[in-house]
């Protein structure tokens, strides 16, 4: 479990922040939501084969 | 990872979970999902020594075995119940935190079962003594 997950989704979080307003300032609002979207299914597939690894190892300490 | 990097993990995200806050609220949910999967998923790999000591216990005590199995199944539902809740808290969906827990409950009530069966068998053995 890399710890740098944690701080790549800082990032993502943060890029997709700024990406948003500068897309809103220029007027393209429609492709300031698709931005936001798009980094929300980068971050979620990211979490979501981490919780598997966390299930994974629950599983196996306590026998479910 | 020591308890060192714990704590530090923990007071880091939370500062990060706060500064995205203002700009993207879900991303300070992702957060703090994050740092939970990974104290958690540093907390129980090395999980097992503390099992594998408990049934080495339970077997020299010479106590039956699947109590010790239903006792761990029942705990490891409750951690990852408490997990999800407290997320689903987290982002205010105290509703879902609620049915979260009741499907914990149960679960937990049906995989004990066994257990109450064999309970009530005993006691009716020494009452009829």
């Amino acid at each position: 479990m890399d710890v740098d997950m944690i701080f790549k989704i800082a990032a993502i979080g943060i890029i997709v922040a700024v990406l948003n307003q500068v897309l809103i300032r220029s007027g393209r609002e429609e492709q300031a939501m698709m931005t936001t979207l798009a980094g929300l299914i980068v971050v979620l597939m990211m979490l979501v084969y981490e919780i598997s690894n966390l299930f994974e190892t629950v599983k196996s300490v306590f026998g479910l | 990872m020591d308890i060192y990097a714990v704590i530090g993990l923990g007071v880091i995200g939370a500062v990060l979970a706060v500064l995205l806050s203002q700009y993207r609220a879900e991303y300070a949910i992702l957060i703090s999902i994050a740092v939970g999967i990974a104290i958690l998923y540093s907390v129980f790999r090395n999980a097992w020594q503390i099992t594998n000591e408990l049934e080495s216990y339970i077997a020299l005590a010479g106590i039956n075995r699947d109590f010790i199995i239903t006792l761990l199944k029942s705990l490891g539902i409750c951690f990852l119940v408490q997990f999800a809740s407290d997320i689903c808290k987290d982002m205010g969906q105290t509703a879902i935190a609620g049915k979260v827990e009741l499907a914990g409950k149960i679960t937990v009530l049906i995989s004990a079962l066994p257990l109450f069966s064999e309970l009530i068998g005993l006691a009716l053995k020494l009452v009829s003594i």
